[in-house]
């Protein structure tokens, strides 16, 4: 069930969660391959925010499996799944407040820096090269989102749009293997959602996979290469945005009360 | 005027050492939300190890100094991961950890004195007690290793925190500790080497502070209560803010001691009694911390 | 405080044991129950400098004492208590100790926390002693009958410096510190400079944990005095002052309180002290002090000083009482007590003695202190006892 051709890269199988009497997550199975960009829509109350909680370890599974290549994260912390290189971005904009876009980027970056603190503390000359060769990377990174400009901005000055850019940039300074995104074009003119559809893009095509949640068809359908679609909390479909927009079950479920949405 | 000389480097010795102390706080404070009133005793521990390291063993000064901080460093990462992450792991509300490191304080001035006695033990300077001749005034050389000491480690914090990206990743957590979690910031590590490095910082002030007066073990009250004094005048926020709030609570008793015409008996509750004031019309402080208005 | 206390109790265990192993020798011992004194002291806070040295004094008379076949055909057994130098704790412990059956409390930590003690000992009728407080209103401020100041008044020590050295002096800067006994020593100081007609051109107080004293210092050289009294006890804070003094290049001659018979100093400051003057009460030429002093170093291999002759005097002169009262009993202790008269102690100046009177409880006679100098950085004999001369 592959969308790029790319090695399978995050497995999810029997993902299962409830919240005392109620299912939100029902015996969830899909996977996700590297430099694949995967939709996951569905009605409000679908399970999708929950889903994205799990894989991203600030829920609990009640059951179901959660592979990142070998290995099982099921149950891990979220500092640590973040650390196995699954990072996601805030539907609301999250900058550091106080520091510059720039140095925003650089924080992204700390799941690089080798040095200790102690090391940087003493300033010792391999932190300082590393922190520099950091913060080049980072100038890099600014300039493929757009925000080339912007490198000495205070992060209260960017716009909406260029806040969510600076999302994106941020986690791409972690080096992630896969990005979650929830909501990314909520709140973005078409303008800027063109902007950011291209970033992602971007994104897959450095062989980074990338899972959103969204309820902008027009922008979804175009980007993502598959969509998987929840409701309450099971999967009812899987596959392109063209296969998945022909299922009777979706249309019935979600796209039949947007008819004049659809692509 | 000789008087103003010899107070502008009072002013800075003194100034340097407050610094110190309320850096001590802010390092722990800005990334965990903890205010350690332990600080002092951090001080008072570190020159009694540079009397075992300077003065027992007799090793030459560097590396005893080191040896003491980093002792002392040793007991401030230990403390954290004994008696506060267990609190903050189990969700406890922050004035839980507070009062525990409260309790801290008498735990290790108990220690100092079962270890160390309860007399004043010499503690040897680095470079002697002679004088610096600068035209009209001679430094004392005491007072001079103080203001460079206390000088380089309060600029070389300061390019920590600016400089570094661990800097940044510390000043992420203290603008948003969950983000910072998020994405992927170690923070037991992070809270584990702020509390280290605190310990040092106070420590480095109890080094260079006991040559003067002697380690005791009732020091760290007073260097804790001044501390806290220029971290609030300073502003609670940035290195910046304890490097002002050291030197304008040092030169408002200075000043006052010298020149104020009232008994000095009064003259010594006047920098207290002008900090209070300052709060009324500026809470916040000099200088506002980053992710602050 | 639990922790404190077991150790004390493991000492204490400890100490019986070996006692009762040495007296075992001694045939007068045996079957009679030991005779207690409750020892109240400070261990980590304010005064446990002092009261952990006068303790030193202490231990070693008890030994004496029971080494020598005890008192009244019995053992002493001291019970100590740590009050932390809290005037509350201070009467707590006391009452504690009253209730174990102690017939002598001495009070070796503060003179407010003895102060709170003796509503306990006043309550619970037991002797009560200060060995060496110098605070003038221990016996005054509450009538206590059961209560005995050994030590010597603050007024004492600065009546013996005018003495001395008033006629040397027209104006003079007064230094002290802003603890409490640092305090009470410089209201005594002033009152006896200013009943000497000695101008006082710099009062300074040096504040706990200051960092530098170069304010203070300044305005004493502005005002350019002819000597210079310090009546202030904490040790950083002197040391500091001496630092600062010789720094200054400041030459006016220094006369300070008991605090400077402390040797601490010695070693803090060396060769900073040439040429200080100070009260003492410990006279190194009598011939009482030559026996303690061997006693002491034969135990603690260093020379003793005012502090461990506090403590020792503490329990000498209550074993005297005891025998002169002929039971362990408190009426007749207390009796016995008001009745001491010409004891000589190790402290007081040579040719003085100590005792108490129906209507004073003031052991200390008004003579009995001695000038010291510091010499060679060395605490030098007495310079002068004149006082004990009148």
């Amino acid at each position: 069930m592959s969308g790029t051709g790319g090695r399978t890269l995050l497995t999810v199988r029997g993902l299962a969660k409830r919240f005392g009497g109620l299912v939100a997550v029902d015996d969830v199975d899909f996977d996700l391959d590297d430099g694949e960009i995967l939709g996951i829509i569905g009605p409000n109350g679908a399970g999708k925010t929950t889903t994205f909680n799990l894989i991203a370890g600030a829920l609990r599974a009640d059951a179901g499996s959660i592979r990142l290549r070998d290995a099982e994260i099921a149950g891990l912390p979220a500092h640590k799944v973040a650390a196995r290189g699954i990072l996601r971005t805030f539907q609301h904009n999250r900058p550091f407040k106080g520091m510059n876009v720039l140095e925003n980027l650089l924080v992204g970056a700390h799941r690089r820096v080798r040095a200790r603190p102690w090391a940087a503390a003493l300033g010792l000359p391999s932190a300082r090269r590393e922190d520099a060769a950091l913060a080049a990377a980072a100038r890099e990174t600014l300039a493929f989102v757009g925000l080339g400009d912007h490198a000495a901005s205070d992060v209260s000055k960017l716009s909406f749009g260029q806040g969510r850019l600076l999302e994106c940039a941020r986690a791409l300074m972690g080096e992630p293997a896969i990005i979650l995104f929830d909501e990314p074009a909520a709140g973005l003119t078409s303008v800027e959602a063109e902007r950011l559809g291209g970033v992602i893009r971007g994104i897959a095509a450095r062989g980074i996979a990338v899972l959103l949640i969204e309820h902008d068809m027009r922008f979804l359908l175009p980007l993502a290469h598959r969509v998987v679609v929840l409701d309450r909390g099971a999967k009812i479909a899987d596959g392109t945005p063209a296969a998945i927009s022909r299922e009777p079950a979706v249309i019935e479920a979600y796209l039949g009360r947007h008819a004049g949405a659809a692509a | 005027m000789t008087d103003l000389l010899e107070l502008a480097v009072s002013i800075l010795e003194a100034g340097g050492i407050y610094a110190l102390m309320a850096l001590a706080y802010l390092v722990v404070l800005r990334p965990t939300g903890i205010i350690n009133f332990a600080v002092g005793e951090w001080a008072t521990l570190a020159s009694f190890f540079s009397v075992a390291t300077l003065g027992w063993w007799n090793l030459p000064y560097i590396p005893g100094a080191v040896l003491a901080l980093a002792g002392v460093a040793a007991i401030g990462a230990l403390t954290e991961q004994a008696t506060v992450r267990p609190m903050i792991e189990r969700g406890a509300p922050i004035l839980t950890p507070i009062l525990i490191l409260l309790g801290m304080v008498v735990v290790y001035r108990e220690a100092a004195a079962l270890g160390f006695g309860t007399q004043n033990l010499r503690v040897p300077p680095p470079l002697g007690f002679g004088r610096i001749d600068l035209g009209p005034i001679a430094i004392p050389m005491q007072s001079a290793v103080v203001i460079a000491v206390s000088g380089i480690m309060l600029a070389g914090t300061w390019a920590f925190f600016e400089r570094t990206i661990w800097g940044k990743a510390f000043q992420a957590v203290a603008i948003d500790r969950v983000a910072a979690g998020l994405m992927g910031i170690n923070l037991r590590l992070v809270a584990a080497f702020s509390f280290a490095g605190g310990a040092a910082i106070a420590g480095t002030a109890g080094v260079l502070q006991a040559p003067l007066t002697s380690a005791h073990y009732l020091m760290g009250l007073p260097l804790a209560i001044k501390g806290f004094s220029a971290l609030v005048i300073g502003g609670v926020g940035r290195v910046e803010g304890c490097i002002l709030g050291g030197l304008v609570l040092a030169a408002c008793e200075r000043l006052v001691m010298r020149y104020a015409p009232i008994p000095s008996g009064f003259a010594i509750g006047v920098p207290l009694l002008l900090m209070i004031l300052f709060l009324l019309v500026r809470p916040t402080g000099l200088i506002g911390a980053r992710g602050r208005t | 405080m639990t922790k404190t206390r077991l150790t004390r109790r493991a000492l204490l265990a400890g100490t019986a044991a070996a006692a009762t192993a040495a007296t075992l020798k001694a045939p007068a011992i045996a079957q009679n129950a030991p005779i207690k004194i409750g020892v109240i002291t400070d261990r980590v806070a304010n005064s446990a400098m002092w009261a952990t040295l006068m303790g030193e004094g202490v231990e070693l008379a008890t030994k004496q004492v029971n080494d020598a076949g005890g008192v009244l055909g019995r053992r002493i057994e001291l019970a100590w208590e740590d009050d932390q130098d809290r005037p509350d704790v201070s009467a707590t412990r006391a009452r504690k100790l009253i209730g174990d059956g102690v017939v002598m409390i001495l009070s070796l930590s503060s003179s407010t926390a003895a102060q709170q003690a003796q509503t306990a000992t006043l309550e619970g009728k037991v002797p009560h002693m200060s060995p060496s407080h110098s605070a003038d209103t221990l016996t005054t401020r509450l009538n206590n009958p059961y209560f005995f100041q050994m030590g010597p008044l603050a007024s004492f020590q600065i009546r013996t410096l005018m003495a001395y050295a008033g006629t040397r002096f027209r104006r003079v800067a007064l230094l002290t510190d802003n603890s409490a006994l640092g305090t009470v020593n410089a209201t005594s100081f002033r009152q006896g400079l200013q009943q000497g007609n000695i101008q006082i051109v710099a009062d300074e107080t040096f504040e706990r944990g200051v960092t530098d004293v170069t304010p203070a210092l300044q305005r004493v050289r502005a005002a350019n005095p002819e000597g210079i009294f310090h009546a202030g006890i904490l040790g950083a804070e002197m040391a500091l002052f001496f630092r600062t003094y010789h720094q200054m290049g400041l030459r006016q001659p220094v006369l300070g309180s008991f605090n400077l018979s402390i040797p601490t100093y010695l070693d803090l400051v060396p060769g900073l002290l040439e040429g200080v003057q100070f009260i003492d009460v410990y006279d190194d030429v009598k011939p009482e002090v030559v026996d303690f002093a061997n006693r002491y170093k034969a135990v603690h291999n260093k020379d003793p000083f005012s502090l461990p002759a506090y403590g020792y005097d503490g329990i000498m002169l209550t074993v005297d009482a005891l025998r002169r009262a002929g039971a362990p009993d408190r009426e007749k202790l207390r009796d016995a007590m008001h009745a001491t008269r010409n004891y000589t102690a190790v402290i007081g100046a040579r040719g003085t003695t100590i005792g108490f009177a129906p209507d004073r409880r003031i052991g200390f006679p008004e003579n009995g202190c001695v000038v010291r100098t510091i010499a060679n950085n060395k605490h030098g004999h007495a310079v002068w006892r004149g006082l004990a001369a009148s």
